[in-house]
This record gives structure tokens, C-alpha cells and sequence, in this order.
């Protein structure tokens, strides 16, 4: 079997509604792109990803995929998946880690429809369901978090996660507001996007902590390995970092060994796909730690990240970014949550989500090969 | 799918069991017992010895697809009928394809069915022989390939140094380019074989000592330092692997790669600590107790940019370490003994396709699973019991 040919086809995204993560991601909405990347075969099995988010297009990754990774595959033999990771991966530093993720991701997809299997069996199925976590945008007021997630937790969801205005005083109100809202068994989540220094991360911990969140996530600098093994020190609430932490999936180690973080983080689009998850889902694993999947950044990575999930025992939740209409384009399906909370495998071969290839071919921007 | 019953078959070899003279090597700094250098030969066929069992366990389906691996070989560990028993009873009706599902609870359920770790290693086995027949590809694709071959390293033998030698040149000459040693001999001695052995194959060919811990720590030191002089590529278990501070120290003295894991290399776990408290370089691993747990170690370790190195061949006489060993990206070597005893016994047994290196070379099979051909005929007639 032989790759034939690489392509991304740049499909338009309008309509985003207004939305804010972070000062770090900006200002969201109005009009984005996505690439449809697609590589081809002799068998005739086509391998499919998602390229870009409601917050980077896909455009600005095209041109790098095309020139640097496309050489990388042709002629080769999808099934040497461990092979092209290792290739791809020797170029991150010219075509960027978002790239090589889309290419291992479709990659992974022929894998499944050659195997006649969903990813996740090919893998190696732990579980065909998980729970979910609604993860919020940026409000400036407490109360509007407060009645969001009281109002998630009547529909289902069990647990809620806050991206915080990042004021840390203002923050502490929010979660204070959000625990009153939704009452002591409710599970919550902080997610304070890199933004305080040690002082103000020990002052929103502690109170945090108080008021048993589940846990605090990316309250320092990603690079800040020597204050995140101090802050580990102080609070006993569970610390997520690693989400963006320098060096990628293979930099992990020091983050183990200086005990300074108690989960390790990340996602199929920001560290290089499913084989890149995977084999860090197996090291945080031989350390008893959790590996906690974020969220994909567009519908089909979220496809590829649950397929990873529903292979590990050591990853607890789904994370759902809000709102869908910056999250969630181009299947006919996505993922949804049940009455319970939860969502489910897909079940169909490789990825198994059903691509909207109607609305791309209407939005179809430019095919780039 | 379904998991319907878990069999195992008892084969009987040609070859009689292995019977070891214990011994106390002299010239050492501390009493030292181990087996004598020939006992570790196997004793000719005797028809009043103990004929060497082999076991094959079989996982069924619902589907008719049926899983097959060898299971642990007599005399290196046993497996009993009540742990095919308790196996059974533990999985029947769970979808073999639910690997990693299966995996957890056999790992974590170890200490409450009172096994030894590692002990379903050959079900584990089994299962990916299943998802391979059902995908109908290699376990190799099933991983994700990233060799198409890789070069075996030979185990030289010889009771003089003149043998020794002798073999390893033989060995090269065949096409091998790597040989390991087994030389547990006085350490002094022993460092005058490995000059030998370097001196016979010249300077291009990769060489590794495997003494199977008889060094002390004054010893370990002072043949490590001539085994940096000779480039030898590794020191394996240089010392006893519980003495892990001395390892450290050892590792911390010695430009040369230790690997000092090979009796606690059934445990991810304890390896992972092994590794970052740099009592060890390089991790050993053996697929007998499952292609699973082995793969994690190696994830494991790549992220730690430590190399695992596989240990003897691993079931289905070479199969298995030969898809492995061309799935994993930081492993460098193949583990070839010569005589047969490892792969070509299995062709007597109805496994018609062991490893076997060609100019020093292995590569895994394409056909489904693990890609093993059975006369079943040769199989039957070799069966002296059967645990279903």
C-alpha cells in the first residue's frame, strides 16, 4: 500500500460568534478557515484531518504542510505510521506541530479503515464512554458564569470548567459565585490560561482549593517549571500543566521528575496526533498520573481525541469548549453529550465521523496539493 | 466478538529438560553461586530425563477466530491449569478486541487473584493475534511499522577463549553485525575474553557483555572501564538489580550504557523509577508478559530518550519480538541465540516459521496477526495434554 497524494482542501467558516478564551488566543469570531487534509492511495482509501480552528486558520498552515510534510509521505506506506511520526516529527520546527497532528491523524484514519475498525479498537478499546466537561469563554461578570453553569448542570452536564477574566481577586468571586450556584457536588474546573505570577497563583489556589475545585490548571507561565514545583509544594489541589509546555510530547520528562505538575495535558492538534497522545498517555501512566485530553481546537480533531480517550484508562474526562459555534463545523454529526453528561465512541471505521463534504465543497476556498 | 474459551496446549519437545550444577566462582570479591558454564548446555536427548514441556495458550472467539501464543516455556517459569482457570474465568464473554480494558483489569487484578506480575502476558498476546486476524494485518501494522527489518545480535558460546572467539568470528562471518557474550568467569579473567572477543571481530562490530550479575560493585567498575576501552555498546546487569544505589552510582561512573532492569522488566512501573533515578541507561523488556505492557514501556522510555532492548524472543519462537522490533522506534537489536532452542524447535512443534536471522537480519511476517503457520497435524501429534 502507497500514499498517492496529499492535499488540503481550505473550505471557509463564517459566522463565528464573537468569543474570548484568553488574552493569549484573542479575540475570536466572524470569519475563519478550515483545510480539509486528505491523503490518498493506491487502494483508494482516502485518510482524513482537519486542519486550523475558529481561531487559526487553516490558510496561514497549508502552504507549510504542502512544502515540507507532503515529501515526507508520498510513496510511503501508510501502515508505517511509526515511521512517517518520526519523519514528521523531525519538522516540526519548520511546518509546526498543528501540521504534523493533521498528517498522523489521517494517517491513523487509513490505519482503521484498512483494519475495518474504529481508531479507538485499533488502538485497543478501555471504554466506549466518558464523561464530559462544558469549558466556558471569558465573562466579566460572575453571575453570568454562575448561571451558565447552573444552567449546563439542569441539562446534564456534571461537571463545568471556567476560563477566568484573569483578574485574580475577580477570579476567586467567579468561582465562589459559580460553587454557590451549582451547589457542593457539582464538579468545577479553573482553568486561569497562564496568567498570574507565584504570589497570585498561591492566593487564587488556596481559595480555590477551599472551594473544593477539582482542579487548578495553567495558573502560571507554560514555561515556568521552577514556580509550578514551588506552587505544587503549597496547595493540595491537583495542578494541570503541560497544556503548551516548551519542547512538545517529547519534553515531558522534567515536568515528571520535578514533580511539578500532577496531570499532564494536551491534545492531538498541539502535540503532534494520535501516536504523539498515545505514547504520552503511556508515560504519564507508568507514573500513575492522569493524562487529561483538551479539547481539539475543530470537530475532527475532537473525533481523533475521543478515539484516544476510549484507549486509555488514565484520561477522566471529554472537555467541551463552549460555544459550539466556534468549536464545532464540518460533520454531519459531532459529539454530543447524553442526558447523563457523557459522550460516546464512534464506532465506525478509522475516525468514523461523518465529514460534511457538501458544505465544503460550498465553502471550498482553494485545494492546495 | 467474544471471548468463548481460553485453552492451553502442553507440547512435548525432543530435547530434555535442563538440569543445573550449582557452583562458587573463584577470584571473586564475594561469594558468588551460579550455574556451571557447561550445565548451562542442554543435556542430550535421554529417554530417563524429563522430556521439556512447551505451552501454547489459545484464546476462541465467537467469531471463529482463534488467538494463539506460546505461553511461558518450561523450566524459565510456569504456568499452571488453575491459572488457565482463573484466566478463563476472569475474561469469557469480554470482547478480545477491548484490549486495554482487558489489560487494566488483569494488571491491577494481579494482586487480587494472588499471580505473579505480568502473568497473563501470553492472553495479552493472544488478543493482538486476534485484532490482526480480525483486521486482517500484521500486528506490526496494527502498531505502526517503523523498520521493515532490523539486525539480530548473537549469543556466542564457547568453554575456552579460543572458542569463544572463534564463534564470534563465525558469527560475523555469517553476517552478523553484533555479538553479546555470556561470560561469567573470574572478573579478571573475563576481561581478558573480552579483549579477545574485540580483537577477533575488529573494530567495526558492535559488542555487548551480559556477565548476569555476578560483579560486585569494585568489579562492575573496573570491567566497565574496560569494556569503555574495548567500545563495547553495553554492560547488561552488571550486579544484582535490586542493589539500585550501587547501580546508580555505577551508572553515574561509567560513560558505557547499563542495562540493569532484566529481573523487574515485567513492571512498567518499577522500570519508569529504575530510569529516572539513573540506576539503568537502557531498559530490558520480553513480550512473555504481554505485547500491551511492552509497549507502554517503550513509550515510556522514548520520552525519556532511553532505548528498550528486547530480551530472547519473546513467544511463537521470534514472532513476536520480531513485530515489536520493527513497531518500536528506540530499540536497536534483535536477541538471536543459536542451536535452535529459541526458534527452530518450534518448527518440531508444528510452528513452521520461527525467526531465524538471515545475514543477520530478522523481519516479521505480513500474513494476519501475529502471521505464525501451524501444521496442526505435527501440532496434535507433539500434544500430551490439553487444559480447556
Amino acid at each position: 500500500m502507497k500514499i498517492t497524494d496529499v492535499t488540503v482542501t481550505l473550505f471557509k467558516w463564517t459566522d463565528i460568534p464573537a468569543t474570548f478564551y484568553s488574552p493569549l488566543s484573542g479575540k475570536i469570531g466572524g470569519e475563519s478557515d478550515l483545510g480539509l487534509v486528505t491523503i490518498s492511495t493506491d487502494e483508494g482509501i482516502d485518510g482524513h484531518a482537519f486542519l486550523g480552528s475558529s481561531s487559526q486558520p487553516a490558510s496561514l498552515d497549508t502552504n507549510s504542510l504542502i512544502k515540507y510534510l507532503k515529501p515526507v509521505l508520498v510513496g510511503q506506506n501508510p501502515l508505517d505510521r511509526e515511521r512517517l511520526a518520526q519523519g514528521l516529527g523531525q519538522l516540526v520546527r519548520k511546518s509546526g506541530i498543528r501540521t504534523v497532528g493533521a498528517c498522523d491523524i489521517a494517517l491513523w484514519d487509513i490505519g482503521g479503515k484498512v483494519a475495518n475498525m474504529p481508531i479507538h479498537q485499533l488502538l485497543g478499546t478501555y471504554r466506549t464512554t466518558v464523561r464530559a466537561y462544558a469549558s466556558s469563554t471569558v465573562y466579566q461578570q460572575p453571575e453570568v458564569y454562575a448561571e451558565e453553569a447552573a444552567k449546563m448542570k439542569s441539562e446534564g452536564w456534571t461537571a463545568y470548567k471556567i476560563h477566568p477574566p484573569t483578574n485574580p481577586e475577580l477570579d476567586i468571586e467567579c468561582c465562589r459565585q459559580i460553587r454557590e450556584a451549582v451547589g457542593p457536588d457539582h464538579t468545577l474546573m479553573l482553568d486561569s490560561t497562564w496568567s498570574y505570577d507565584y504570589p497570585q497563583a498561591i492566593r487564587v489556589g488556596r481559595a480555590i482549593q477551599d472551594l473544593d475545585y477539582y482542579w487548578y490548571e495553567d495558573p502560571l507561565a507554560d514555561d515556568d517549571i521552577y514556580n509550578y514545583t514551588k506552587l505544587k509544594q503549597q496547595l493540595h489541589i491537583p495542578l494541570m500543566a503541560t497544556e503548551y509546555s516548551p519542547g512538545g510530547f517529547t519534553a515531558y520528562a522534567p515536568w515528571i521528575t520535578s514533580q511539578a505538575t500532577d496531570y499532564l495535558r494536551g491534545d492531538v492538534a498541539i502535540k503532534g496526533g494520535i501516536t504523539a497522545i498515545m505514547k504520552t498517555a503511556h508515560l504519564a501512566e507508568a507514573f500513575h498520573m492522569n493524562y487529561e485530553v483538551h479539547h481539539g481546537g475543530n470537530s475532527l480533531n475532537n473525533v481523533a481525541n475521543l478515539h484516544t480517550i476510549m484507549a486509555m484508562k488514565n484520561c477522566e474526562f471529554f472537555e467541551v469548549l463552549l460555544p459550539s459555534g466556534a468549536q464545532k463545523y464540518g460533520l454531519l454529526e459531532d459529539i454530543d453529550i447524553d442526558a447523563d453528561g457523557n459522550v460516546h465512541a464512534f464506532n465506525k471505521p478509522g475516525l468514523g465521523a461523518d465529514i460534511d463534504f457538501d458544505l465544503i465543497e460550498r465553502n471550498k476556498i482553494d485545494v492546495v496539493s | 466478538m467474544k471471548i468463548t474459551n481460553v485453552r492451553l496446549t502442553v507440547l512435548e519437545t525432543d530435547q530434555a529438560m535442563r538440569q543445573f550444577e550449582l557452583i562458587t566462582l573463584p577470584g571473586m570479591h564475594r561469594e558468588r553461586w551460579l550455574h556451571a558454564p557447561d550445565s548451562s548446555e542442554l543435556k542430550g536427548s535421554d529417554s530417563t530425563t524429563h522430556k521439556k514441556h512447551e505451552f501454547v495458550l489459545h484464546v476462541d472467539t465467537d467469531k471463529g477466530i482463534t488467538g494463539h501464543c506460546t505461553a511461558i516455556s518450561e523450566g524459565v517459569a510456569s504456568i499452571t491449569e488453575t491459572d488457565v482457570e482463573q484466566l478463563r474465568g476472569l475474561v469469557l464473554g469480554e470482547n478480545p478486541l477491548y484490549r486495554e480494558h482487558l489489560y487494566q483489569k488483569l494488571h491491577q487484578g494481579t494482586r487480587w487473584v494472588y499471580r505473579v506480575p505480568g502473568w497473563f502476558g501470553a492472553f495479552d498476546n493472544c488478543l493482538w493475534d486476534i485484532a490482526g486476524k480480525a483486521a486482517e494485518l500484521p500486528v506490526w501494522a496494527l502498531i505502526g511499522r517503523v523498520r521493515d527489518s532490523a539486525p539480530a545480535y548473537l549469543n556466542i558460546r564457547g568453554t575456552t577463549i579460543e572458542e569463544a572467539a572463534n564463534d564470534a568470528q563465525e558469527s560475523v562471518a555469517s553476517g552478523f553485525t553484533a555479538v553479546k557474550d555470556h561470560f561469567y568467569h573470574p572478573f579478571r579473567q573475563n576481561i581478558e575474553w573480552l579483549s579477545a572477543i574485540r580483537d577477533a571481530v575488529g573494530p567495526d562490530i558492535e559488542l555487548m557483555h551480559d556477565p548476569v550479575a555476578v560483579y560486585n560493585f569494585e568489579e562492575a567498575l573496573t570491567v566497565g572501564r574496560t569494556l569503555q576501552d574495548l567500545d563495547y555498546r553495553w554492560f547488561e546487569e552488571p550486579m544484582p538489580e535490586r542493589s539500585q544505589n550501587q547501580l546508580i552510582q555505577l551508572a553515574a561512573s561509567l560513560d558505557i550504557p547499563i542495562m540493569a532492569n532484566e529481573t523487574l522488566m515485567f513492571d512498567v512501573d518499577i522500570s519508569a523509577q529504575w530510569l529516572i533515578s539513573g540506576a539503568t541507561d537502557l531498559l530490558r523488556f520480553n513480550a512473555r508478559t504481554g505485547t500491551t505492557a511492552g509497549l507502554k514501556l517503550a513509550h515510556m522510555a522514548e520520552l525519556h530518550g532511553a532505548n528498550i532492548e528486547f530480551n530472547g524472543n519473546g513467544g511463537l519462537w521470534g514472532l513476536v519480538h520480531a513485530h515489536l522490533i520493527c513497531s518500536v522506534q528506540n530499540t536497536s537489536f534483535y536477541e538471536y541465540f543459536p542451536g535452535g532452542w529459541h526458534d527452530e524447535v518450534g518448527k518440531t512443534l508444528g510452528m513452521m516459521n520461527p525467526i531465524v536471522p538471515v545475514n543477520g537480519r530478522i523481519s516479521p511476517p505480513d500474513a494476519p496477526g501475529w502471521g505464525a503457520e501451524w501444521d496442526w497435524d505435527l501440532f496434535k501429534k507433539q500434544t500430551v495434554e490439553v487444559w480447556e
